[in-house]
């Protein structure tokens, strides 16, 4: 059953946005301006010593801590969806008629989907204030331990670990004052490698309570330490 | 997930195989009309318009493309720009390349998935509907809707098949439990054309 994450990476060449204005890399920075809402088509690739999986599908995030993405199959059906509330995640996989929830801590290592629990930590891409403009800084992490990054003109190019976990961001573009990567690349401590790409993004517009709520009903609710691998 | 997309293969061939009917159709009759219309069928193709409302989002997500099939197992799906893509099945082997530089990926399914598997059983003489399923079937003007809700529990409330007197689709609407709707309008679909291997890949 959880073969449905691999197959939601195996078949998500989905559904797509109308065109919205592609991001203005020349515009102009506001200061002081953060990521407070974030809303995009993306895709995902996922390569762990066993796969080499992508698919698409929709994110929607908002400031600190709240994340939803959904999977979608090529004819637009769900394949998966993941919601992130503070340290709870949950993982809906509407075919197989199962969802599991828990604590980000409790997603076994051995599924492939650890990259989940980077993510809160992964979206975090503003420079620390008063960062230099390039160079390199650490500091404590909220995830344990010091955390190393990486800057060039101001735009957080790398974020380290000591559990080696990794966060590249490429692609920075300036959306409604915001400087944003349009591409994330992530490393596990267990060595998955994780890609997610921006294709449609807007930033900060309104986002309703509801559009972060996993539809549960019908679906058999598991803990999430019984995830297992695909 | 798989199984799903196989069925959804499934309804999309007999679809385009299915005359129109200018009267009501028992279910059984529904049924038994796609088996018989799918039997007539070697390979088509069709421009396909996926249209998507998703709670995630206020604007409705739009994808374009074209499908291909071919009996007895390989089928084509290809997305176009901005949001380029392939999907290729042959048999139980799935190949996908998502957008114009991505990398090829493999997946190969459980041998009770293949597609050959699945177009063999829709193959066999309908003798009564599958339990738990419904069937319904209603003709409006040069339109003929037939109408299919899964048994209980599956992600998928409701399948409408909708045709043009000429037994053509035109729509494919999909909707799921959860809320969320999936219209496909299909355009250009052309069967029996002599499709060969070469029009099936990824590349």
């Amino acid at each position: 059953m959880i073969r449905l994450f691999l197959l939601l990476l195996v078949a998500c060449l989905t559904a797509c946005a109308a065109r919205q204005p592609v991001p203005d890399r020349a515009a102009v920075v506001t200061p002081g301006a953060v990521v407070e809402t974030l809303s995009s088509t993306v895709t995902l690739s996922l390569r762990t010593a066993e796969k080499n999986l992508a698919g698409r599908g929709v994110m929607v995030y908002r400031r600190p801590d709240q994340l939803r993405l959904i999977l979608l199959s090529p004819f637009g059906t769900t394949v998966m969806e993941a919601q992130v509330v503070g340290d709870r995640l949950t993982l809906a996989y509407p075919a197989n008629g199962v969802a599991y929830q828990g604590l980000l801590n409790e997603l076994p290592a051995a599924t492939g989907q650890r990259g989940f629990a980077m993510l809160r930590w992964v979206l975090e891409s503003d420079a620390p204030a008063g960062a230099p403009l390039n160079g390199q800084i650490e500091r404590p992490a909220a995830r344990g331990g010091m955390e190393r990054i990486s800057i060039q003109n101001g735009q957080v190019m790398e974020k380290n670990l000591p559990s080696g976990e990794q966060v590249r961001y490429r692609n920075h573009a300036v959306l409604a004052g915001v400087r944003l990567p349009l591409e994330l690349q992530m490393i596990s401590a267990e060595g998955d490698r994780i890609r997610l790409t921006l294709e449609e993004p807007e930033v900060n517009t309104p986002l309703e309570d509801q559009v972060f709520t996993v539809p549960l009903q019908g679906l058999r609710v598991l803990p999430l330490s019984e995830l297992k691998s695909p | 997930m798989s199984r799903l997309l196989i069925i959804l293969l499934q309804i999309l061939t007999l679809a385009v195989a299915l005359p129109a009917q200018a009267r009501s159709l028992t279910p059984l009759e529904g049924l038994e009309i796609l088996r018989r219309s799918f039997s007539g069928i070697q390979d088509f193709t069709a421009d396909l318009t996926q249209e998507k409302q998703l709670s995630i989002m206020k604007k409705k997500l739009v994808m374009q493309g074209t499908i291909r099939f071919k009996k007895p197992d390989r089928f084509l799906m290809e997305l176009a720009p901005p949001y380029s893509g392939k999907v290729l099945l042959k048999d139980t082997v799935l190949e996908q390349r998502l957008g114009a530089q991505g990398e090829r990926q493999r997946i190969v399914l459980p041998p009770e998935q293949g597609l050959s598997r699945w177009f063999a059983a829709v193959a066999r003489p309908v003798t009564s509907v599958p339990e738990g399923m419904e069937v319904r079937a209603e003709q409006n003007g040069s339109l003929t809707s037939v109408m299919i809700r899964p048994a209980k529990g599956e992600q998928l409330k409701e399948l409408t098949i909708v045709l043009q007197d000429d037994g053509t689709v035109r729509k494919l609407v999909l909707e799921e439990r959860a809320g969320d709707r999936t219209v496909m309008t299909f355009r250009k679909t052309r069967r029996n054309i002599g499709l060969t291997e070469a029009d099936f890949r990824l590349e």
